[in-house]
């Protein structure tokens, strides 16, 4: 029997976002947001373990019942049997450490867990660097940025691809792990899963519950990302065109090669 | 400012040094082993060398809390790397400093930093204004010390404690195909049909003097690479980028966006990539590739 935390983040698409062509400010209101892939992964990670051993897989987030009460059903849905909310009024804001702290203040309220699986990075802002801290943050075991997973025999093996070549770690609980979006194929719920996961419910915490202070990221601005490119594009529909198009680019590989 | 810079390997000198060129102050580093501490010294004022073989978190976290207790930076600087944002993270989280990853500027401005960070998988930049003790993990390819001045420096060894948790490394087979480091790099999207087609694109990339690469769908779904370029792989700066059957979505273009000249091949106009590009041409890429190679043998 296990006991597993899964944090969650609600992404935005980012493959849908949307720019005012004015300012070149997004305008995330346009842009569908959903559970990151990395995150699903977690869970499905987390689920697996709790279909071979059984056990609790609880969820949890941070935002507004109002957007992020459908990403907690989602889980349910996929087979987490409790969840948190940890509710805030301005999320996007809130800076790395109050996030990191909230968590831990969870973890000892609700706990103690035997495993946290968590996405290595998320889907919008992917800095990868809130599993690390929490497990330093915790002092527990943690390994990061995992692709493949394991859990046999009361130890954990997880397989990780960094630049210099692939480490496996075999480790015991209690442990910290934050899986990739390449660990596994996310299980689809059914629409039985999706009937049974409306009549979960949630618990709701306050921040302020849970942690004293809440810093926040001091945001000057957002824009989109342009690199200036000169955009000379042919189109091809004759040979005579795409024989003007070769002499172009050749001469810049030439140039820079 | 004391700045303590985790460096992984001798690729991130310059660029680590490149990142914090106009700050004033006292450089450290922080390194895994021996070798690389002999060429951080000439580098830094000090460098602090934890012998830690082969990667492993919990031991560096050890290691990190040996150094924190005899010098507390203002600025820890990583690299934007898995490594990087892991010995960033393990900082942040001992030490309740700030901290962002992906930065491509950096301004003082007084006592505050402002930084330049990509999010929303690259599509924007937010500036946002920190201040010290802060964590910095710099994305690969922005920063670069152009003139490395030697100066002579101390190693400082930190002890490690024994880990336990078992860890096997396989190093990365040694390829000469190398899209970090070439200066053109031809990478394959789903454009490309079928795996025997890929010897189109090697060959390509071979008569240019460069390296190839793929879209994450070619390398994690099909197998036809270990690796990818993108946010979850590798991410290239070359001379000149060929996009070849690439329709150019975020996650991809974070990992190839900073490149100076991208060119791009793909039949459909409309392609996102095509706001990318330099050089493009709309049309089959099986009948352009091949005319490309005809012409570069003619010479």
């Amino acid at each position: 029997m296990m006991k597993i935390l899964v944090p969650i983040k609600l992404c935005y698409d980012v493959g849908q976002m949307k720019f005012d062509s004015n300012t070149g400010e997004p305008i995330l209101d346009a842009v569908p947001r959903s559970m990151g892939e990395a995150d699903r992964c977690a869970l499905e990670e987390a689920l697996k373990i709790k279909d071979s051993i059984g056990g609790e897989v609880v969820v949890v987030t941070i935002g507004e019942a109002r957007t992020h009460s459908k990403m907690l059903r989602d889980a349910f849905a996929m087979g987490a049997t409790g969840g948190y909310l940890v509710s805030t009024g301005d999320y996007d804001k809130i800076d790395l450490n109050t996030v990191t702290m909230i968590f831990k203040a969870l973890v000892e309220a609700t706990g103690p867990y035997d495993l946290i699986i968590m996405g290595a990075g998320s889907t919008d802002t992917h800095s990868s660097l809130l599993p690390p801290m929490l497990g330093a943050k915790l002092g527990i075991k943690t390994v990061v940025g995992i692709d493949k997973l394991e859990y046999a025999d009361g130890e954990i093996t997880a397989v990780c691809t960094y630049g210099d070549g692939s480490y496996t770690y075999k480790l015991k609980p209690p442990a910290l792990l934050s899986v990739t979006s390449e660990a596994n194929l996310p299980r689809i719920p059914t629409i039985k899963d999706i009937l049974r996961a409306k009549k979960m419910k949630f618990e709701e915490l306050s921040v302020e519950s849970l942690v004293e202070n809440i810093g926040k990221v001091d945001v000057l601005g957002i824009e989109k990302y342009i690199v200036p490119r000169k955009k000379l594009i042919w189109e091809v529909d004759s040979e005579d065109k795409l024989a003007e198009a070769l002499e172009n680019i050749l001469s810049v590989l030439r140039e820079g090669v | 400012m004391k700045i303590l810079a985790y460096i992984p390997d001798e690729d991130w000198i310059e660029q680590i040094l490149g990142a914090v060129e106009d700050i004033e102050g006292e450089l450290t580093a922080f390194v895994l082993n021996e070798k690389l501490a002999e060429t951080a010294v000439k580098r830094f004022d000090k460098v602090y060398l934890a012998k830690i073989e082969r990667f492993e978190l919990n031991t560096v976290r050890e290691a990190v809390k040996q150094v924190l207790k005899e010098y507390n930076p203002d600025i820890l600087l990583a690299p934007s790397t898995n490594k990087g944002r892991a010995v960033a993270g393990t900082f942040m989280g001992l030490t309740d400093a700030a901290g962002v990853s992906d930065v491509i500027r950096i301004e003082l401005e007084g006592e505050s930093m402002v930084l330049e960070r990509l999010v929303y998988g690259g599509t924007a930049k937010a500036r946002l204004k920190m201040h010290p003790p802060l964590s910095i993990c710099i994305s690969p390819g922005y920063f670069k010390m152009e003139n490395v001045l030697d100066k002579p420096g101390e190693v400082i060894e930190v002890n490690v404690s024994m880990p336990d948790v078992e860890t096997v490394f396989k190093p990365r087979e040694v390829s000469e195909n190398d899209p970090t480091k070439a200066d053109v790099v031809v990478a394959a999207g789903r454009g490309v049909k079928d795996e025997k087609d890929m010897e189109m694109i090697k060959e390509l990339a071979k008569a240019l003097g460069g390296a190839w690469s793929v879209t994450r769908p070619l390398a994690a779904d099909y197998g036809w690479a270990d690796s990818w370029i993108g946010i979850s792989g590798i991410v290239v700066s070359p001379k000149i980028y060929i996009a070849v059957g690439i329709s150019g979505q975020p996650h991809h273009m974070m990992g190839a966006r900073n490149s100076k000249i991208i060119i791009s091949i793909n039949k459909d106009p409309n392609a996102p990539i095509f706001e990318e590009t330099d050089y493009g041409i709309v049309g089959d890429l099986y009948k352009v590739i091949p005319k490309i190679l005809e012409k570069l043998r003619e010479g």
